[in-house]
Order: structure tokens, then sequence, then C-alpha cells
């Protein structure tokens, strides 16, 4: 079975913020992974290029932000003008499947070209996941792909929700905070996607009724926004926190007239 | 201390003799050891009276005198009432110092931090009268130290101690001035542990106890002819100290309370004389969870409050006959109260419920006394006030985004005070004083930015709320003061109209913070409230030695919410009959409240039954270093609540105390 891939208009507005976080646009970082972590690198044969995957954290089960950085495999120049397209594949014992991508299409941003991968589940035994990355590199007009060997982590409490409507259709829920979680008005940032005549698909008809709480006290937050539609199976709010500690962010989901019921994630916020 | 002097200060003898030496209409009483020559007599009746005991706490005292009444959480921490208006609504203070209880549930009003052994006089100033000691509305409470003698060398002092039977509670207690010809010193302690008390029928009051130590020095030093130097520190610590009306006891509250102080009195330019003090104190309160049973998530709540200030006061002669008196006052108090919740599982969760937040504030105040005619005075006052709040970054800043109001971290605000009294000698003993005034108080930092504080009496946690409007107020009072040869009568009716009220209102939609909790108020402003009362004194002297002293006090307060106004005390009289002979004193004391029935059930007040006791007192002086006290309080041993206690908790039963007291 082949990896469908989904390219999709990534749009940049947290990934920005990620990016230039610790400078501006007029000063390009002397070091744009400074602060992020390398997951894993590979040759794209082919293409002349040499493709390093890097991200804030170890990939883990759910959606995970990360960034290439593409270099000339020869001169050690920094490619910035690809075409990337993105084939995580999840190898069973008698099956296989492939899991929703998000590539930004044009040119790299401060040297990095932003892309996401909603992991369905985490490597282990049910089977392991590995990733390939095929490069356009349109400074040489040569082509190839790049694979690459990964490990996604399972975290606990799970940060990925896969699920169906009674009526079978399957979901792929995860969560970010694009700015991190704190105390205080947070970001908060709903993925879903479903899948379509094999290939994923974002979700663009949820609608998100979104009430953090504290299990451990039974008691909510003031003033949260329910997440609404943005683009491309992503979906805005913001999610209140008023101490620190264990909150559950529970979510009922209903698709268009289809009530998908209540899904939760348990985060701790520090 | 001449005698005038007192007098001026005891409020019964309004001063007009002693003009020009003390602010006058304050009702104030001589606490500890002072001369007074042939006036010892009578002002040791009222001191005994006012004190009850000879180990009575600050908070005790406070009780008793004249329109001062106290919210009760536990048996001790309580927190004092100034004719039905407390907290941010009157000052506290400590010779002036400014200083702030650290606790969010104001388990620690500031009284608890010092001792009568700390002290001269308390200074009770109500209205706009107590605008010497900050902007207020309600009124001040000062409470003076006591300072340092110098003279003649040598060493002289009390020790004490006491033991009350209710509550199986010792206290001792001791001061000594250490005389020098051009300095002194002054050191105190008072140590203090009581068990669970027991109330009326028997009942054992589960966290009632408490422990506290408390120690005092203070030095004097003469430096020239007219000036002398100052330095007075007090440290108090006090721990496991129970509070049966509330879910939490108090781990330890520990203050640190630091003064240097400076007085001339060489004239120079226009001043007549100059004080100055320059002050810090510190306050970190901790309550604790630990003891009691059925806890649903055991949590660490901290508070901290550091105060730095500085006064310069002065004395101006710019008429001769006329007194002006100008102070220009500053300081700064930062306060934090967190909480750390342990669940059992996973990790704990914080908060601050009271964020980090300074205040810093200016005061300018000016008081003048104008005298028109031998039997006719004036005394004018006026205060401004700058308030500059910061929240600072951080975890408490950050929880306050999430109401989304659009928070200004900085405020500054401008408060005015004023006051105008006048008095009229109608007779030789009959006298009149008219009083008026307008106050503001601004917020307190709880009230502003409080995130969930639990209240106990009503039951919901509160959240603050940053625009929120200062209390306005006028107010109004006149006293008639009869001085007979044998009798003495004072009845003071007040009336007073608190614009900006500020209150608690349900907020439906929010959900408690609390396990429990019955919902979430917010701070509000009242449209209004108004409150008035009576305090009435009568001192009677039948034959020489036997003297009868009664003291009444009534507030009543309405809302414009059509509702009681809340936390207002029923009318109480205490009356006494005093037997003074050369070396033997006996006192039996009638104390009786009204029933409280006009009440606030929104704040979650319980209507409150009539009650009355009779308690009995004798000392003995041994000789002229030993005296001996005992007595009896609650002779009937009944089981009564006054309506400010919270939590439905009854007083002490019959309690026999005893004390030893030598003078050295």
């Amino acid at each position: 079975m082949n990896a469908s891939i989904i390219k999709t208009i990534f749009f940049g507005g947290f990934i920005t913020t990620l990016l230039f976080s610790c400078s501006s646009d007029d000063e390009p970082s002397i070091n744009p992974t400074e602060g992020l972590t390398k997951i894993s690198e590979a040759y794209a044969n082919g293409a002349a290029a040499k493709v390093e995957i890097w991200a804030a954290e170890e990939l883990f089960a759910g959606y995970n932000p990360i960034y290439l950085f593409i270099t000339d495999s020869l001169t050690g120049e920094t490619i910035t003008d690809a075409h990337i397209t993105l084939s995580p594949l999840m190898t069973m014992a008698t099956m296989s499947h492939s899991c929703p991508v998000e590539v930004t299409e044009g040119e790299a941003v401060n040297d990095l070209f932003p892309a996401a991968i909603l992991f369905s589940m985490a490597s282990g035994e049910m089977g392991s996941w590995s990733l390939e990355a095929h490069i356009d590199n349109h400074l040489k007009n040569l082509s190839g792909s790049a694979a690459f060997d990964i490990e996604v982590k399972a975290t606990t409490p799970s940060r990925v929700s896969v699920f169906q409507s009674e009526a079978g259709q399957k979901y792929y829920l995860s969560y970010m905070f694009p700015k991190g979680m704190k105390v205080g008005v947070n970001d908060f940032e709903v993925v879903a996607y479903t899948t379509k005549n094999g290939e994923f698909v974002p979700v663009e008809t949820l609608s998100i009724e979104f009430t953090p709480a504290m299990p451990a006290m039974d008691h909510g937050s003031p003033n949260n926004a329910n997440p609404t539609y943005v683009a491309s199976g992503h979906y805005m709010g913001k999610a209140n926190f008023t101490m620190t500690g264990e909150w559950r962010l529970n979510l009922a989901l209903t698709d268009g007239e289809t009530s998908l019921g209540t899904r939760s994630f348990d985060i701790v916020v520090n | 201390m001449k005698i005038g002097e007192i007098l001026s200060i005891i409020g019964f003898m309004m001063a007009f003799s002693s003009y020009g030496q003390a602010p006058d209409s304050i009702r104030t009483f001589v606490m500890t050891e002072v001369v007074v020559g042939s006036e010892k007599l009578h002002s040791d009746t009222l001191q005994s009276f006012y004190q009850s005991n000879t180990s009575a706490t600050t908070e005790t005292i406070l009780s008793r005198m004249s329109g001062v009444s106290l919210v009760r959480r536990g048996a001790y921490g309580q927190e004092p009432v100034l004719r039905g208006l407390s907290g941010g609504q009157i000052n506290v203070t400590i010779d002036g110092m400014k200083i702030f209880g650290a606790c969010t549930d104001k388990m620690d009003p500031v009284t608890i931090y010092v001792e009568p052994m700390n002290l001269s006089v308390i200074q009770a100033l109500p209205g706009s009268q107590g605008g010497q000691f900050g902007s207020t509305i309600g009124g001040s409470l000062n409470m003076k130290l006591a300072e340092p003698l110098v003279g003649v060398p040598g060493i002289h002092g009390q020790a004490g101690i006491d033991y009350q039977a209710s509550a199986g509670a010792v206290n001792a207690f001791s001061s000594a001035n250490i005389a020098r010809n051009t300095s002194a010193y002054r050191v105190n302690a008072t140590f203090r542990k009581s068990n669970n008390y027991h109330a009326g029928g028997g009942d054992e009051v589960a966290y009632s106890q408490f422990q506290k130590l408390n120690v005092g020095a203070s030095g004097k030093w003469v430096l020239g002819k007219f000036d002398t130097l100052q330095a007075d520190a007090i440290f108090d610590q006090g721990w496991n100290i129970g509070f049966p009306a509330l879910p939490m006891d108090v781990g330890t509250a520990t203050a640190g309370i630091y003064s240097v102080g400076y007085k001339n009195s060489t004239p120079w330019w226009f001043f007549r004389d100059i004080r100055a003090k320059v002050y810090q104190n510190s306050i970190a309160h901790s309550m604790d969870d630990t003891h009691r049973e059925n806890v649903p998530m055991h949590m660490d709540m901290p508070g901290k409050s550091t105060t730095t200030g500085g006064y310069l006061e002065g004395s101006v002669g710019i008429f001769r006959e006329q007194k002006t008196t100008v102070k220009a006052e500053y300081y700064s108090n930062t306060l934090i109260g967190e909480m750390t919740m342990f669940p059992a599982e996973g990790p704990p969760m914080y908060m601050q419920t009271a964020p980090q937040t300074t205040r810093q504030n200016v005061g300018l105040y000016a008081q003048q006394q104008i005298k028109f005619s031998p039997k006719d005075k004036m005394q004018l006052s006026a205060r401004a006030d700058a308030f500059f709040d910061r929240m600072h970054d951080g975890i408490g800043s950050q929880q306050w985004e999430v109401f989304d109001n659009g928070l200004a971290k900085s405020t500054t605000r401008i408060l005015k005070t004023a006051n105008a009294s006048f008095t009229h000698f109608i007779s030789g003993n009959l006298q009149v004083d008219v009083q008026g005034g307008y106050g503001e108080r601004i917020p307190t930092l709880n009230e502003r930015f409080g995130f969930y504080l639990f209240n106990r009496l009503d039951g919901y946690d509160y959240i603050g709320d940053p625009g929120l409007k200062n209390e306005t107020s006028w107010n109004a009072e006149t006293t008639l003061s009869y001085f007979g040869r044998n009798t003495e009568f004072r009845l003071t009716p007040f009336f007073k109209t608190i614009d900006n009220y500020i209150m608690g209102r349900v907020v439906p939609d929010l959900t408690t913070m609390t396990i429990g909790a019955r919902g979430v108020k917010q701070n509000e402003n009242l449209a209004w409230a108004r409150m008035t009362g009576v305090d009435m004194l009568v001192m009677f002297s039948p034959f020489k030695n036997v003297q009868l002293v009664s003291n009444n006090k009534y507030t009543y307060g309405t809302n414009s919410l059509n509702e009681a106004m809340p936390q207002i005390p029923p009318f109480k009289s205490v009356s006494s009959v005093r037997l003074q002979l050369a070396k033997f004193n006996a006192q039996a004391e009638y104390e009786w409240a009204a029933a409280q029935s006009h009440i606030s059930s929104s704040f979650g007040e319980m209507k409150t039954a009539s009650y009355y006791i009779l308690n009995f007192r004798s000392g003995w002086k041994v000789n002229s270093s030993f005296q001996v006290n005992g007595g009896v309080e609650n002779i009937l041993d009944r089981n009564y609540r006054e309506h400010l206690d919270w939590g439905g908790i009854p007083r002490p039963g019959r309690n026999f105390y005893f004390s030893i007291t030598c003078k050295f």
C-alpha cells in the first residue's frame, strides 16, 4: 500500500512564531535549528541533498511539527528552494499504513522547511515507522528520496485519539499548544483528519465545544474559546489554565450533523 | 509622662486643659505601667476594665474598647472591627507603621503580632478622624509601642505567669527597663501556650489551640538636649494556631518588625518639633491542614507580606495659639499568597491566590487646631494619598489573563480624606463635640487581585476585581460628655454613609476552585451602605472605693440591596462594678449582647441569640513586689457565641484563671 500524501498549505502563523521567537525577520538566526533536536538525517540519493529532520521534541504519537534542513550533499550549501513530499509508513505484521502529513509549499523559512506529521500510533511491538522524504532540488533540478529510521514514542497520557463515528468514519485527532502551555491564556490548536478514498483529508466541518477541567479538583476555568476552523484540519481556540497541574481537555465534537462524542486529552501544565 | 498628657489621651477627659499636647478626641486608654500620680486609682480602674486580666492578649483588650469588636474565627487571631468596619476599611498601625497581614483568609490580623508587653497605648480613631494614620473610611487603630525610659540608672520591670483553666493555657510575660543617664533599653518577652478550650457545657472545641512567642527590644539614646534616637525591634512567632471555624489552621505565623525613629524638639525654621521614623516589617504565614481529618486534598498555603516605609512629622508654629501638625509618609507593601495542592495522583497544582503585587503609597497629612475662645475650639485635618499598585510578572498575573478583562498591571489612584471637629464647653462639666468628615479607601490588594479566595462563612470562592472603585464615605458624630464629681458619662451617636460599598456578587457561570465551594463571587461596588450607631460609656462612683464602668456599643447597617451589612455586631454592653481597697480589689462584670437578626444571609450569616455572661475578677497586692490576680470568667458556664463568631463555634465556658506578677 502506497503512502498517501497530503500536501497542504500549512498555515504558517505558529510556525513563524516558533521560528522567529528568538529572532526578527531582519536578522536571520545564525543557527536556524537552535532550540530544536535533530531527529534523523539521511541522503536523498539522486537529489544531491542531505536532509536533516529537526523537531522541538522527539517524535511521538500525535501531532508533530517538524523542520527539514536540506543541504547540498557536496558543498554543504543550504538549499532553500525545493519541493518536498513526506511519506511516513507504519509497517506491521500483516499490513502497513500511513498517517496525515502537512508540508508547507514554497521556499524555506529561515533555512528550514516546516512540515508536520500526525502519527496515529507509536512504534512498538505492533510495528515500526519509517519515513521517506522525496526532494525535488530546485537548485540543481535533481530529485531523489531519503529514507529515515524513526522512532515514534508513546506518551502517557496519549496525545492522539483515533476513533470511528457510528457510521464507521475514522478520525485522527490531536492537539498542540503552538506557544507552549503555561498558567494563563494559551493558544490551543486541535488538528483533525479523516480518510476519504484511502487518502488522509483534513476535517473542515467540525464544531468543537471545549471545556478544560482539573480531574483532581473537578473544576474548570473561565473564558475559554472553542477552537474554530482555520484551515487544513486545524482549529484554533484559547485554553485558560488557572493553576499548574494536571488538566483534562474535553472536546465535545460534532462533524456536520454527526455527533462524535467527547474526546479528552490530559496534559500537565508546569 | 505628665498627668495632663495622660488625661489628654484618655478620651474621657477630652483634653481641653492639655490643649496642644496631643491630638484631641482620641478614645484611648493607658495600658501598661504609667505613673499618673493622683489619677492612679482612676486610670487603674479603666486599665483593669480594659485589660480584664494581666495576661490579656492585644485582641482581648481591643474587644473591650469603645466601638471595637472582633471577628472570631479561632481562639486567637481575631480581626478587629471598628464600629462595624474592618479589613481594608480601617487602618491598623503599630506606632504609625503600616503593616499588613500575609494570610489571604484574614487569619493574621496584624494585632496578633504585637503583645501588650510591646505596647503603651492603643488609640481608636473612628471614621475620618483616623486620617493621621492613612486614608480610611472606618478609622484607625494605632498601637503605640512602649518606650524605654531614660533616667536614674537602674533596672525596673515586671514578670508574671498566668494560668487559664478552660484551655489549660499558660501565659508568661516579662518586661524590663534598663535606664541610663543618657540612654535606656527596654526588653520584653511573652510566651503563650493554649490547648483546646472548653465551651459552656464542657465540650472541647477542637482546633482551638495556639502557641506563640513574642520578644521585643528597644533602645533610646539622648543625643542632645532636645533630640533622641530610638530603635525598636519586635519578633513574634505563633505556631499551631487552630481555627475551628475554618478548614485550615496556621502552621506558623512569623513577624519581624523593625524601626528607627528620631525626635527633635528644637525649634527650627517654623517647626516646633520633628519626628521621623523609618521602618521595615515582614510577615511570613503558612496555613496547615495536616492536623485535620477528612481533608479532600492536602494543600500548602504560604503567604508573605513585606512593608517598608517611613514618615516625617512635625508641629508647625505659624500662629502662636494655634497648632499645626504636618506629616508626610511613604510605604511600599509587597504581598504574595501561594497555594500548592497535592492530589492523590498527578503532579502538584500551584497557583497564587494573592498574585504577587506591590502597593506603594505616598500620603500627606495636615492638622490644624484652632482655638476660638476658652470654650470653643476646632480641629481640621486633611489628607491626600497617591497609591500605585503594580502586579508582578509571573504566574499570578498570567492567571489574571484568563478573565480577559484588559487588566492594567499598574494603576495609580489619588485619595482624599478630610475631617473637622468642633468642641464646645457648655458648662464646667458638660461638653459637646461635633465631628464630620469625608474619607476614601482604596480596595485592598486581595479585594482587587485575589484569585479564588475561599470564604468559609458564605462558602464561596472570591475573585477580585482590579477595576474596583474606591469606597468613599461621609461620616458624622457628636459626643456629649458630662464629668460630674462622681459620675462620668459619654454618649456618641454616629452616622456613616459609604458609597461604592464593596461586597461579593455571585457570578453563576464561573466554576469553583475550592472543593465543596458553593459558587464563585466577585467583588463589586454596591451603590451604598449606611450605618448608624451609638457608643456609650458611663462611669459612676457611688462610694469612695466603688466604681462602676459600663461600656455599650451598637451599630446598625444596611446596604443598597436593602439587606443588612454583613458582620455588624448587635448591641453589646459590658458593665463592671469594682471594689478597690488598699491591697485588694474585686470586680464583677456583666456582659450582655442583644440578639442579632438583622443579618446578611447572602454573606452566610446566621441569626445569633442574645446572651449574657458573668465574670468575677480579683487582685491582691501582697507587697510592693508581688501582685496576685484570680477570677472566673463565664461563671454560669453559658454556651454562647457572639454574632461575629464564625462557624457557630461557641465561646469558652467557665474559665478559672490565676496569675502572679512580680515587679522589680
